[in-house]
């Protein structure tokens, strides 16, 4: 467990140093900031507007560095042999796999703190006060930008791509916000929509994950958040696309 | 082998969460957007992110409702008139609202908004109450939408005070449009209530939304109250 730690611990520290990440983080501070014209426009609603804008914006740029991450981590270890120095030493195939993914998620863990930080501070300046779910709709999106990141690691290994990797899960992203509307399609489609309907039970359930878009919603209309359904759930599709990804890095030659 | 599990449990898990996770959302057979709405908003929809849709349409209804109407010189936002006879001005406007209320239901202020605007500025009280039902269908436990349906059954029948106890109800909420304010307001002034006309629009002049609160500064000079006791001096 400790050759995971210093993996990750490496993995983390190139993140930070990334250049793509850098400016990804920048150009979240500077759109964070320009949401102030968004909420402005909304009158009354200014502070609705900054919030969803806001919450939505870390999301999204974390969602961009950790698939980015993923998808380019491995492969540019192999292309650069670097992976050969790593698994010449006492460190199995499976603790270099957990070590990589394990750092993406703390460098996007650590990227969602400082985004939510600066955008915290903007809300309170324009007199937001402080509610307890907007920590849970932070957690959903590490959740889902966890499951992003493990989805993102076995396609790059899968398709030795990284913008196929990129792609896929993109496509994934979207379709994992549509279960209702594939499942409606689906149901109405027949025959010829089987592949879909196939495809439906692979797809992560992102809207589970979806708690800042359900901030206001009355408790008449929704019986709670579920937030150890939601967790028991990441943990298990992050577990199911790391064993896929150990099962095609275990068959690599190195 | 592993590779063959991995798959079945997520197979597993996902049918599970299809069969304990209950979406609070409308289905989409419920949803009547037009097809040019919903290219609009496919994007962020697909994103997850449908709140921050509604935001955006909700802006777009505010710009529409800021922009003069083509269709005569009727009603101009934000400033409640004494004609009650229905105006033909902002012809989209209901529409405009239900779509926001499609994308996400329980945006509370849009459909207060949508149906106060509706009702009390543009003298539409059908479609007011047809925004108020559609609302209701989500949240069917929200008294203020009934508040506001009451309201503007007195409004049908010209009861200026029933309307007022009935819409003073609801403004007592931090989160209540500021247009509402503003007709309460209106309506102390037309009752001879004139303390508490002020009070309101004392209220109004700290509101995000700068054209009520421009409108409320030339309100309490007109009434003689542009000094605030509470602050003790003049207000700016």
């Amino acid at each position: 467990m400790e050759r995971v730690f210093i993996l990750a611990a490496s993995s983390l520290r190139e993140q930070w140093r990334d250049r793509a990440w850098q400016v990804a983080m920048l150009f979240a501070g500077v759109m964070l900031y320009f949401s102030v014209l968004l909420g402005i426009l909304a009158a009354d609603q200014e502070l609705r507007a900054l919030l969803d804008f806001g919450l939505s914006f870390i999301e999204l740029m974390a969602l961009a560095a950790a698939i980015f991450g993923a998808a380019t981590g491995v492969l540019r270890e192999m292309e650069t042999k670097s992976i050969y120095l790593i698994l010449s030493r006492p460190v199995s195939r499976l603790e270099y796999l957990l070590g990589r993914y394990l750092g993406l998620v703390l460098s996007m863990l650590a990227a969602v703190s400082l985004m939510a930080g600066a955008h915290l501070i903007l809300l309170l300046l324009r007199g937001w006060s402080f509610r307890a779910d907007y920590l849970l709709a932070l957690y959903g999106i590490a959740l889902k930008v966890a499951v992003a990141a493990a989805v993102a690691t076995f396609f790059a290994l899968f398709s030795t791509s990284a913008l196929s990797a990129l792609v896929i899960t993109g496509i994934l992203w979207t379709l994992g916000h549509f279960i209702a509307e594939m499942r409606f399609l689906a149901a109405r489609g027949g025959l010829s929509l089987l592949p879909l309907a196939a495809l439906i039970q692979l797809v992560p359930h992102l809207q589970l994950f979806n708690f800042r878009d359900r901030l206001d919603i009355p408790a008449s209309a929704a019986a709670g958040e579920p937030v150890l359904l939601a967790t028991a759930y990441a943990a298990l599709y992050c577990t199911c696309c790391l064993a896929l990804a150990y099962a095609l890095i275990r068959r690599k030659d190195f | 082998m592993v590779a063959a599990l991995a798959l079945a449990v997520i197979v597993g898990a996902d049918a599970l969460v299809g069969r304990v996770f209950q979406s609070p959302w409308p289905r989409p057979s419920e949803v009547h957007l037009s097809y040019d709405d919903a290219v609009r908003n496919a994007g962020l929809m697909s994103l997850g992110m449908r709140r921050l849709a509604a935001d955006i349409e909700f802006i777009r209804l505010l710009e529409y409702f800021g922009t003069p109407s083509e269709r005569g010189e009727g009603t101009e936002a934000g400033v409640h008139h004494e004609d009650e006879s229905p105006s033909d001005s902002y012809p989209e406007f209901e529409g405009r609202v239900l779509r926001i209320l499609d994308i996400d239901p329980y945006f509370r202020y849009a459909a207060e908004y949508g149906a106060g605007a509706l009702a009390f500025d543009l003298h539409r009280p059908d479609e007011a109450i047809a925004v108020l039902r559609h609302a209701l269908a989500r949240d069917p436990k929200n008294w203020r939408y009934q508040a506001y349906l009451a309201a503007i059954a007195f409004q049908k029948q010209r009861r200026a005070e029933q309307v007022h106890d009935q819409l003073a109800a609801v403004a007592d909420d931090p989160e209540a449009p500021t247009m509402l304010k503003h007709l309460l307001a209106f309506l102390d002034l037309r009752l001879g209530r004139r303390e508490e006309a002020i009070r309101l629009y004392r209220e109004i002049l700290s509101s995000r939304d700068k054209g009520y609160a421009e409108f409320a500064r030339g309100a309490l000079k007109r009434l003689g109250a542009a000094q605030d006791p509470a602050r003790g001096a003049e207000e700016p």
